[in-house]
């Protein structure tokens, strides 16, 4: 039987990333707590890879901000920081206020009305990609603003599970309304402020 | 080649990675590799004498400054900075710079106000000596005032994120690319509007930055997404 050759880059890499994304999710999700002790050594145990990939997995969610080294050198998964959180909603904020300024006023026929079917009934479905938010980032369509704000959406996301009386309002009733009008009329400053007014009391006093 | 891999060595596990991220960077600045360039794990590992470790977080840190793209399966390939990712860059300032500033004019002390006069001194001193590494420090200097006295943690990290690829547009190669005289000239409506401490003259200040970098966007750089 051929034994795999696992130390071919191609294939390390792919565990790597496998890898990162199996711990993301874990962290994100809550499965792995605030502040548990993740070292590359229990994760290699526990994925049954070696030590490499497990290390580079923890660079990478260290680089992203989801686990931080203590001064003793190890590895906990990051804690819950409200005023950090803020910050982020405040981030995505400011993200949504200017895709959508820019998105409304640019738009096609068919993009607008994919931004007029889009979610809004769920605060956090608001974030997720079929989600209003998620739309207008998909139509304004630059990658790195796109990679920013699912960046952030990670962090957002992983806070509102763990602390779930912080999950946002819907946009609904009269906003949604006032908002689908500025869509069809591509007015994107009057659609803008309305995203604005929405993300401003969430984002706390600035 | 060095193999830092045992925990026991983390001090020196840590100048192994700083010396491949460094060496890294300008090697992508100084024309090593050209954009659009893929180079194989091992070749770059040879060539820069560490083992695969600090090479991978090298590239990790470089993929987060967009400098490279890591794609699984695939050999890293090296981005640097062309237009399209110089209007990436500046479209999402712009949208940080848009939310930020305008509500941090009314915070600004005194203090502030004379320290942004300062720095446009510098900057204006800087770009009449053609000395771009001076002139681009006093710019992002300028802005950490204003972003700083907002708080927001995050998006100051963001934009200083964004600073290591434009110091690379301010280098002395790249000057055709812009006019210090108009670039001088938006800086100092910033600082006006800063003085002014009305947010709507912010607001304005920004915006006559921002519509020109949003409008290339849309006609020269946004592919249809739907």
């Amino acid at each position: 039987m051929p034994i795999p050759d696992v130390s071919a880059p191609a294939e390390r890499q792919l565990l790597a990333d496998g890898l990162y994304r199996s711990l993301l999710d874990a962290i994100v999700d809550g499965t792995l707590l605030p502040g548990e002790t993740v070292s590359d050594a229990s994760i290699a145990v526990w994925a049954g890879v070696s030590r490499t990939p497990a290390r580079e997995a923890l660079d990478r969610l260290a680089l992203a901000g989801f686990v931080v080294v203590t001064p003793r050198h190890s590895t906990r998964v990051a804690p819950l920081d409200e005023a950090a959180h803020l910050d982020v909603l405040d981030a995505l904020g400011a993200i949504a206020v200017g895709a959508t300024e820019f998105s409304v006023r640019v738009a096609t026929a068919a993009e607008r009305s994919r931004v007029l079917t889009s979610a809004s009934a769920d605060g956090v479905g608001l974030f997720a990609p079929d989600g209003l938010f998620g739309t207008v980032i998909a139509v304004h369509g630059d990658p790195y603003v796109r990679q920013t704000w699912d960046d952030f959406v990670l962090h957002a996301r992983r806070h509102w599970t763990l602390r779930p009386e912080s999950t946002p309002p819907p946009l609904h009733g009269a906003a949604r309304h006032a908002f689908d009008d500025a869509v069809q009329r591509g007015d994107g400053p009057a659609a803008a402020d309305i995203i604005d007014a929405w993300f401003t009391p969430l984002a706390g006093e600035r | 080649m060095p193999l830092p891999s045992d925990p026991g060595t983390a001090r020196s596990s840590d100048s192994f990675r700083r010396h491949a991220f460094e060496r890294l960077y300008e090697a992508i600045y100084d024309g090593t590799f050209t954009a659009g360039e893929a180079v194989s794990e091992e070749e770059l590992a040879r060539w820069l004498e560490v083992s695969r470790q600090p090479l991978r977080y090298a590239l990790l840190r470089l993929e987060q400054y967009g400098l490279v793209e890591l794609l699984p399966g695939r050999q890293p390939r090296i981005l640097g900075v062309d237009e399209r990712r110089l209007n990436q860059l500046f479209v999402l300032r712009g949208m940080f710079l848009n939310r930020t500033l305008p509500r941090v004019v009314p915070k600004l002390s005194d203090v502030d106000l004379a320290t942004l006069d300062r720095h446009m001194d510098e900057i204006r001193a800087g770009a009449a000596a053609g000395a771009w590494a001076w002139m681009t420090e006093a710019l992002f200097e300028l802005f950490a005032v204003l972003v700083d006295a907002d708080g927001n943690r995050v998006i100051s990290e963001r934009l200083r994120r964004t600073q290591y690829e434009l110091t690379d547009f301010l280098r002395p190669s790249d000057r055709a690319r812009f006019d210090p005289g108009v670039f001088i000239a938006q800086v100092q409506t910033l600082v006006d509007a800063a003085r002014s401490r009305e947010p709507t003259s912010m607001r304005a200040a920004i915006r006559a930055i921002t519509d020109d970098t949003f409008e290339r966007y849309r006609t020269q750089h946004r592919s249809t997404s739907v």
